[in-house]
């Protein structure tokens, strides 16, 4: 069970001076239970290959097989793709449009023609999955804080039940507690139902947090594809590509060039504290 | 000299029902005095929903206080004949980067503020040369802004207030929709402004690591103000700053754990360069 992307290309504007190619030979696999973490400055076709991942972007060429049947297919149910691959945009609160926040989370499912029954399970079970309490059944998402709206947002997306979820900066615009709580939250649902997971993340520090591999975009192409301490050893390179390793990484770097014997692998607060006090320690005995 | 005053500056949002009958009152500001210098940096933190954005909102007479006052320049917010002339000295940078241009070329948008308030032709060109020139977007000014990225937009956007020679800008999160280099940029911009063109700017913001090189830091929390001081001694209070939601910079909370385990270093590291330092003063 994966998602299998085959020498993918997309250009738009084709055929018009304003022809440009977006994505470049894209070959990427993306195993059941990952937590991917997606990072790339603006304009580099991040965007543009989490849409490919649901079809709601064709490819010009190339082919994508999603538990092995090929979404292209003519005989292939995109349908059943979007309801598989659940995907959540930007500033997804602003999508918000029911009267209660119960009715929201239900629009997806009850769109899927289920049984009514079965739509306000899940509709329950996503709430819970997000954390969000039975007194907020009735409330009106308007009335939310911004961290909560967006709760509600990706529970919409969970109670389509996907076998995959993609989130594309979930984090935008909230405060340090609201980022956190969001980004603790999506790692408890990774944990306990190990549901795949895609991160889009601008902030290098909350990749270096929570997923287990990073996908680097740059100029349409996968420039880094690997376990993330492996891709933030290469800070250098990503420096280069207007992005950045966590701070922590250049504190053990700098550590290093000045002969400190310490591992320039850590990339979070924790890693980098147990590191520097072995050094210390071992420099005192 | 101050260029910001206020006194027990308290505002109220008031919900009526269909009737004109008061629903419900939330103090948004509650009792907040402060001043600010002119030509300072200052940085307003607090977690969303703690009255930053209404504070911000009231130093360019979007919105007037409740209860006490606010002055910009000597001038009264609370005096609706002063609206205008507060609006030229302090000029206001939102969020959203798409929200804020209306102009179909660069340049034509940077002019549109001073010709609204009838600068002449010959002069409105030069402003908006100068103001382009000083976020560092001349080279675009023939272009579309629907064609430039987050951070250049959000450039334009303070072209735009700058070429109303404003003495303040306020910023209500500049950054929040940018990526890492479009932050950058913007960052740089505004300190640029402040430290060449003197221009006093107050910045709102949850990216903890913009606000390190403020000349001082005002936290927000319900509505009022619960601490103010120099980045130093603001984000010496790690725990405390944790309670109103709020962060410190990651190399600062390295810096403090290391403490916890009792290494001897000084309190609240801002930079990498002097965690480095202090960590190779402790081995010789």
């Amino acid at each position: 069970m994966s998602i299998i992307l085959d020498k993918i290309n997309y250009s738009y504007n084709n055929g018009t001076a304003y022809e440009k190619q977006a994505l470049r030979d894209i070959n990427l696999v993306i195993n059941d239970g990952e937590f991917i973490g997606l990072i790339g400055h603006t304009g580099s076709g991040k965007s543009t290959l989490i849409q490919h991942l649901n079809g709601l972007i064709k490819a010009s060429s190339g082919n994508i097989y999603y538990n092995g049947a090929d979404i292209y297919d003519k005989d292939y149910k995109m349908k059943d793709l979007r309801s598989k691959v659940g995907l959540v945009f930007q500033y997804p609160e602003h999508q918000l449009f029911e009267t209660t926040v119960f009715k929201d989370i239900c629009f997806g499912p009850k769109n899927l023609k289920l049984d009514p029954l079965e739509v306000d399970l899940r509709a329950y079970e996503a709430m819970k999955l997000v954390g969000l309490g039975e007194d907020m059944l009735d409330v009106s998402p308007f009335e939310l804080s911004g961290g909560q709206k967006r709760r509600v947002a990706i529970a919409g997306v969970l109670a389509m039940k996907p076998d995959i979820l993609i989130l594309d900066e979930p984090t935008a615009g909230l405060d340090p507690r609201g980022r956190d709580e969001i980004l603790d939250q999506i790692e408890k649902l990774h944990r306990e139902t190990k549901i795949t997971v895609i991160l889009v993340s601008h902030s290098m520090e909350d990749v270096a947090k929570y997923v287990d591999r990073i996908i680097v975009m740059n100029k349409g192409e996968v420039f880094f594809d690997d376990e993330k301490r492996k891709v933030f050893a290469n800070y250098k390179q990503l420096e280069e590509i207007g992005l950045a390793a966590p701070q922590v990484t250049y504190v053990m770097n700098e550590l290093k060039k000045h002969g400190a014997s310490v591992d320039t692998k850590a990339i979070t607060v924790h890693e980098a504290k147990e590191d520097i006090m072995r050094w210390i320690k071992g420099e005192r005995r | 000299m101050n260029i910001i005053e206020t006194k027990d500056l308290v505002f109220e949002y008031i919900r009526r029902d269909e009737e004109g009958n008061v629903e419900s009152i939330s103090r948004a500001i509650d009792d907040v005095s402060f001043d600010i210098k002119k030509g300072d940096f200052v940085a307003i933190l607090g977690h969303n929903g703690s009255g930053k954005s209404t504070l911000a909102k009231h130093i360019n007479a979007l919105l007037m206080p409740t209860e006490g006052a606010l002055w910009v320049n000597g001038y009264n917010t609370s005096n609706a004949d002063n609206v205008w002339k507060i609006r030229e000295s302090a000029g206001m940078v939102f969020q959203n980067p798409d929200n804020q241009i209306i102009g179909t070329v660069v340049e034509e948008d940077v002019g549109f503020g001073p010709e609204n308030i009838g600068v002449p032709t010959k002069e409105i060109w030069e402003r908006v040369e100068k103001s382009l020139e000083s976020v560092g977007m001349l080279e675009y000014r023939h272009h579309s802004p629907n064609k430039l990225s987050g951070g250049q937009k959000q450039r334009v956007a303070i072209a735009g207030i700058m070429a109303m020679k404003p003495e303040c800008i306020i910023l209500d999160e500049p950054t929040a929709m940018l990526d890492p280099n479009g932050r950058r940029d913007v960052i740089e911009t505004v300190r640029e402004l402040n430290q060449k063109e003197k221009v006093t700017v107050i910045l709102i913001t949850h990216y903890m690591e913009e606000v390190i090189h403020a000349d001082k830091v005002i936290v927000m929390d319900s509505g009022k103000i619960v601490l103010e001081g120099t980045p130093r001694e603001i984000f010496s209070k790690v725990e405390k700053l944790k309670r109103y939601s709020l962060d410190v910079p990651q190399v600062t909370e390295l810096a403090y754990e290391l403490k916890q385990e009792g290494l001897d270093i000084p309190n609240a590291i801002l930079t990498v360069d002097e965690l480095v330092e202090a960590l190779l003063k402790l081995e010789r």
